[in-house]
């Protein structure tokens, strides 16, 4: 948190450094927490760049006492869940054929990778903030704007669901 | 849980093609100045003089504000980051609903012309061309109805029991919160919601404005002291002022509208189309003044977007 705090002042104060300390300490979990809503390399990359991106444009006007992550995480999350909906709307099956999805090779992963896609993007998002970014379910109701209960509700059904994918 | 070790095909590449923008970005950004940076001499007089009478005056505080408000709010924020307050600020522009979060977050709930939100922030109720529907905050689709020509549209009751009436066709019409026991009330020009347990409408129709049982139709009281939606705003000779009481919290040149309370009361919000601005400021006590600017692009619009509602932060 120290370092966090320092990076963010020596960001706004113009210091290139801090902000690729920044960077590069975010950047990771942010870009897989897209990709793992999404499922798709390209838009989470768009996703994590447009966040950051965000962040640069705010930076100076950026409370310090607050932590970075729940803030940045928050938009990349919530511009996942969009991108999820706006591509269902959108002819899946020609994209499909368009631009294939590379395939983990893992096949574990793929397996979850595969159970998390099956999931609704908002079920995704929870599974994500509590599993990857390891936030409290109260934490991701405040992330979310959401009821706790709700939370609670997506990620046991969630998981319970995944759980059936994976037998 | 293995999520942190899923592979994610290119990360090392997308990792270093987004620092490179990230790094370019960060290299023109415009740290935000202390005071304008190129100001007309003439007009660094005034406001220098402005400056020195606000110290001394209060009427001297009037002289500054005339200065920086002839154009806006000269502190605007580009684009809006957060809100003074608590709560979700719904917004409807010719792109449709938005629900900005307190920090700036921004969501569109769809294609929606009209929308209010429940009385306690769980819930939005929206209109489109041919359909009222009743949304999560996210967005999500809870019920709908199809209707005609809805022009207005809002959401009153209890926490347990709520109502919504809404304009469709110059009808005024109330649904229960959950899509059931839709029904007319009669032809109206404007309604709004009274405060207490029972559902009771003040409603205009002409030139009277009659408190209707919103359930019943029954009319309970006619002429009742309905104070209209913007009451805090006074226009007078191309000026518009912000008023609580007979308290002038803000003044500039031009229009003012959707003078919209914060849900805790503290701030006012309301819409300055002239220099396409949000202008937030106190209700009360010390005046304190945010706004954010260029409303129109930040909402994808053509036309200056609407202020909707402030929505309580949902329980």
């Amino acid at each position: 948190m120290s370092d966090e705090r320092a990076w963010v002042r020596g960001a706004q104060r113009g210091s290139v450094g801090d902000l690729e300390s920044l960077f590069r300490a975010f950047w990771p979990r942010a870009f897989r927490a897209a990709y793992l809503v999404v499922h798709d390399a390209a838009a989470a990359e768009d996703i994590a760049q447009e966040s950051f991106l965000a962040a640069i444009r705010s930076l100076d006007r950026f409370d310090r006492r607050r932590p970075f992550g729940p803030w940045l995480h928050r938009i990349v999350v919530n511009r996942a869940i969009d991108w999820t909906r706006a591509r269902r709307l959108r002819a899946e099956a020609e994209l499909a054929a368009e631009v294939p999805a590379p395939e983990p090779p893992d096949p574990d992963g793929r397996a979850l990778l595969e159970g998390l896609a099956a999931l609704p993007p908002e079920h995704r998002a929870v599974i994500v903030l509590r599993h990857l970014l390891e936030y409290t379910p109260g934490e991701i109701a405040e992330l979310l704007d959401l009821p706790r209960g709700t939370v609670n509700s997506r990620i046991r059904r969630g998981l319970d669901r995944l759980g059936e994918a994976l037998e | 849980m293995r999520l942190g070790r899923v592979d994610v095909p290119g990360e090392h590449e997308a990792r270093e093609r987004t620092w490179a923008v990230v790094r370019a970005a960060f290299g023109e950004r415009e740290p935000a100045p202390a005071r304008p940076r190129r100001l007309l001499p003439a007009v660094a007089l005034a406001v220098l003089a402005a400056a020195v009478a606000a110290a001394v005056t209060p009427p001297g505080r009037a002289v500054v504000d005339r200065v920086r408000e002839a154009l806006g709010v000269e502190t605007a924020e580009q684009a809006l980051f957060s809100l003074p307050a608590g709560g979700r600020l719904l917004v409807v522009s010719d792109s449709g609903a938005w629900l900005v979060s307190r920090d700036g977050s921004r969501r569109r709930l769809g294609d929606y012309r009209v929308a209010a939100c429940s009385p306690f922030g769980r819930f939005v109720a929206a209109a489109r061309e041919r359909e009222l529907a009743a949304l999560e905050p996210d967005g999500e689709v809870r019920w709908t109805l199809a209707r005609n020509g809805i022009t207005d549209v809002a959401w009153g009751g209890t926490a347990t029991d709520t109502r919504i009436a809404y304009l469709a066709g110059g009808t005024l019409r109330v649904v229960a919160g959950d899509g059931t026991g839709d029904h007319a009330l009669g032809p109206a020009d404007g309604f709004r919601w009274l405060p207490g347990a029972r559902h009771r409408l003040a409603v205009i129709a002409g030139r009277r404005t009659t408190v209707v049982d919103a359930d019943t139709g029954a009319v309970v009281a006619r002429e009742p002291l309905l104070a209209p939606r913007s009451s805090h705003i006074r226009q007078a000779g191309g000026t518009s002022r912000i008023v609580v009481g007979r308290d002038v919290r803000f003044e500039g040149s031009g229009t003012f509208r959707d003078a919209t309370p914060s849900p805790d009361g503290r701030w006012l919000a309301f819409v300055w189309p002239e220099v396409d601005q949000l202008v937030f400021v106190t209700a009360s006590g010390r005046r304190e003044l945010e706004a954010t600017a260029n409303l129109t692009n930040q909402f994808d619009a053509v036309d200056t977007p609407h202020l909707a509602d402030w929505c309580p932060a949902a329980e």
